[in-house]
This record gives C-alpha cells, sequence and structure tokens, in this order.
C-alpha cells in the first residue's frame, strides 16, 4: 500500500469516527439539554440565538463535513508529500475545533431547562483554539511522510539563468495589482463618501471601511534580496511577508488562476500559500518545508533567476 | 526588474543609482514603455534615500531614456545608446583598475598595445 492509499484508507476512518463522535454526545445528553439550545453568544456570554436540538446536528456537521472531504480529497489528489502533510494538519485541527465548539455548546447548555439560562464561560476559547492548534501539528506530524510520486510536477532544470558577478549586489523589485480589487476598492470609498455626505458616518462607515481595506490591499510589491523574498501590500508598505533565503529550496515561474489556489487574497492550502492578487504568471518558491508559496507578479522570470542564484551561491558555503 | 550595484563603488551614491538602472534598461530589465518601479521602492531596493534615487532618475531624463508622467510615474522611452553602455563599462574598469593600484596612464598605453 503506498502513501496515497494509507492517506485516503486513514482519512477516510478519522473522518467518520469523527462525525461519529460529534452526534453521540448531541443524542446521548438530550435528556439534560434544553431544546432550543444556545447557540450563539454575545461577547460577554450571554446567549442572543437559539437552534432546535433536531437542527443543531445540521448546523455542526455540514462545515465538518464539507473541510473534511476537502482536505480527504485534496491529500489524496495531491500527489507530493506536502498535499498530505498539509491536509492531514487541516483534518486534525478542523475535527478538533469542531469537537471543542459542540462540547463548549453542551457543556454550556447541560442541565439548563430555558437556553437564555445558558452562560458561556469566555475562557472556552482558548483550549478550543489551543487544541485545534496541537493537533494540526500532530496531524502535520502523522501526515508528513512518504516520498514525492514521479511526475508530481515537471523537474525544474538546474541551469541558472543568472550568474552573480563579484563584488555586486543584486536586487529584483517588481510589483502586482488587482484590478478588480482596485475598482471595487474605489467604489468602496466612493460610496462610503458619498453616504457620508448624505447620510450620517454610521451609514456611510461599512463601505469606507471595506474601501479603505480593499485599496490597502489590492497591490502588492515584491522584492528578492540575498536576504530573501518580501512581499509588501499597497501603498502602506504594510504589512510585509518574509520568506527568508534559508527556507526556500528552489524558485521557478508558473501560470495560476485564482481558483487554483483557492481565490484571490493571501490564501492557504494544503500544500500551498498564495498571494493572489491577479491570475496568470506567478513566482513560485518551493520552501524546504516542501510546501509551495505562489505570488502573483509581473515578469518574474528575473524574479525566479535570482532567488536560484542566490541559493547556488549559497550551497557554496 | 533586477538591478545589481557595485558594493565598493566610491562614487557619489546618484551616480551609483543612475548607472545601476542604465544598466538594467540596457539589459532589457525594463524595456522602452513599460514604467519604472516608485522610486521609493528602487531606494528601498538600494538601501539609499528617496531623494538620491530622484536626483539619479532625473539625470536619466535628461539623458532621454525615461520620462517623467503626471500621475503616471517614469516610463522608460528608449535604450542607452551603445556608447553609453561601452561607456558605463568602461567607467567600472577605470574603477576597477583602480582599486587595484593601476593609474588612467597604465590603462591608456593598454588600449594602445591593443589597438
Amino acid at each position: 500500500m503506498n502513501h496515497r492509499k494509507a492517506f485516503l484508507v486513514l482519512s477516510i476512518a478519522w473522518t467518520v469516527v469523527v462525525t461519529i463522535a460529534l452526534v453521540v454526545p448531541m443524542i446521548l445528553l438530550r435528556e439534560r439539554l434544553p431544546d432550543p439550545i444556545a447557540t450563539h453568544f454575545s461577547g460577554a456570554g450571554v446567549p442572543d440565538g437559539s437552534t432546535s436540538l433536531a437542527m443543531f446536528p445540521l448546523v455542526v456537521l455540514p462545515g465538518w463535513l464539507l473541510l473534511a472531504v476537502f482536505a480527504v480529497i485534496a491529500g489524496t489528489v495531491g500527489r507530493r508529500r506536502a498535499h498530505r502533510a498539509g491536509s492531514a494538519a487541516m483534518l486534525g485541527a478542523v475535527a478538533v475545533f469542531f469537537a471543542g465548539i459542540t462540547a463548549s455548546t453542551l457543556w454550556t447548555n447541560l442541565d439548563h431547562t430555558a437556553w437564555q439560562d445558558a452562560r458561556l464561560p469566555v475562557w472556552h476559547v482558548l483550549p478550543v483554539l489551543a487544541g485545534a492548534a496541537v493537533a494540526g501539528f500532530a496531524g502535520r506530524l502523522i501526515g508528513n511522510r512518504g516520498p514525492d510520486e514521479p511526475g508530481a510536477e515537471s523537474e525544474a532544470d538546474d541551469a541558472a539563468g543568472l550568474d552573480l558577478e563579484p563584488g555586486r549586489r543584486a536586487v529584483w523589485i517588481s510589483s502586482v495589482s488587482s484590478r478588480v480589487l482596485v475598482i471595487v476598492g474605489a467604489a468602496g470609498v466612493l460610496v462610503g463618501v458619498g453616504t457620508l455626505v448624505l447620510t450620517g458616518w454610521q451609514v456611510a462607515l461599512p463601505a469606507l471601511l471595506v474601501g479603505i481595506v480593499v485599496s490597502a490591499l489590492s497591490t502588492a510589491r515584491i522584492r528578492v534580496d540575498e536576504q530573501g523574498v518580501r512581499a509588501a501590500f499597497g501603498p502602506q508598505r504594510f504589512p510585509v511577508r518574509r520568506i527568508r533565503l534559508e527556507q526556500i529550496s528552489g524558485a521557478r515561474v508558473a501560470r495560476h488562476r485564482a481558483l487554483e489556489v483557492g481565490g484571490w487574497g493571501y490564501r492557504v492550502l494544503p500544500a500551498t500559500t498564495a498571494i493572489m492578487l491577479r491570475g496568470g504568471e506567478c513566482l513560485v518558491l518551493r520552501l524546504n518545508s516542501g510546501r509551495d508559496f505562489v505570488i502573483s507578479v509581473d515578469k518574474p522570470d528575473r524574479g525566479a533567476d535570482l532567488v536560484n542564484a542566490l541559493l547556488a551561491e549559497r550551497s557554496a558555503m | 526588474m533586477l538591478l545589481t550595484l557595485d558594493i565598493e563603488d566610491g562614487r557619489p551614491l546618484h551616480e551609483q543609482a543612475a548607472d545601476a538602472i542604465r544598466r538594467a534598461i540596457a539589459d532589457g530589465e525594463a524595456e522602452p514603455g513599460d514604467r519604472l518601479p516608485p522610486a521609493r521602492d528602487l531606494a528601498d531596493a538600494m538601501s539609499i534615500n528617496a531623494n538620491t534615487v530622484l536626483r539619479a532618475l532625473r539625470e536619466l531624463r535628461a539623458e532621454g531614456l525615461l520620462e517623467f508622467r503626471r500621475g503616471r510615474g517614469v516610463t522608460v522611452l528608449r535604450r542607452p545608446d551603445p556608447e553609453s553602455g561601452l561607456r558605463a563599462q568602461l567607467r567600472d574598469l577605470v574603477a576597477e583598475a583602480r582599486r587595484r593600484g593601476f593609474t588612467t596612464a597604465d590603462m591608456t598605453r593598454w588600449i594602445e598595445e591593443e589597438s
């Protein structure tokens, strides 16, 4: 049995076990729960929304199953180890997260006669998130085995397209901007300012906020130098995502559509992370962890050349 | 756009910056019609002041390589002619020779020997 088949069998078994573990307590504890139960809480832990006991599984299960099925497929169809590691991490973290919020909800409602009496202790949030993080880490450890299958990708040619001259420092800079996001951002600001003039600030605030945030993230500037790769967003050059040269094992150029990396924006998938502002040519960094870091950027060829040249220099050390 | 900078260059920074950008255009890193990255990013990449880059860009505009357009940034007009490319190489050679203790007179003698 190869590692992909093992992953498929184990991940399906895990999905079934977790699904049962989510449903069984709801059935066993139904005598001690109010109907409906409190399922939504304000910031202070006071319930402000309820769901009937029969409907509660339908609130929890679809989210879990959707993410689990996605991870099972991604880990099996993807032929690299990073796909299995990332998918297993996702299966672990998502399972504990859903189990945690279900347990927290049931515990909070336990032995109350009316859902309004339930109180959610705010500290519940912490163990759920911490548990999900630990489970994600454990999943990664378990899934991170087996070789990449041959033909999982076109082999990158090792011939350096660029030789660094002695005594010179090389820097590559480029940028990318999303026409869609630029237009959406500008429209948001316009609508916001318009409503601000015509009505009150309370009405204008959401549109203004959306406009400003989208505008701020609609462009990115990418730089490659001896420290690594750096992506800074927007005219304000903030936030900044850095990938140190030591984390990178190679670079290449590929064409990606936004859908292939999970959509527009900053996207984390089981085996790839992407800064995707537009479809088309991307700089793809293979990290030492086995993951790919995809950055949509104009004319990425020379950037990839420089990363590979810097890595070649480093290998001489 | 790939920029390369001489680490041991002793010339004024704006000349070095102008050289790096001129060389990048000559090498086809930025084609005629392309927009240059903002001076702020060029300055960041070269670890120098943005005003120094601006001075370099003005020099290149005076050479006819760049065009400043209101609201559209700086665009490349044309590649440097062969002479200025050669002269940039010569400048490098002279600087390198000086570093190694040769004088211009030595170099003139070499050129005469070669031709």
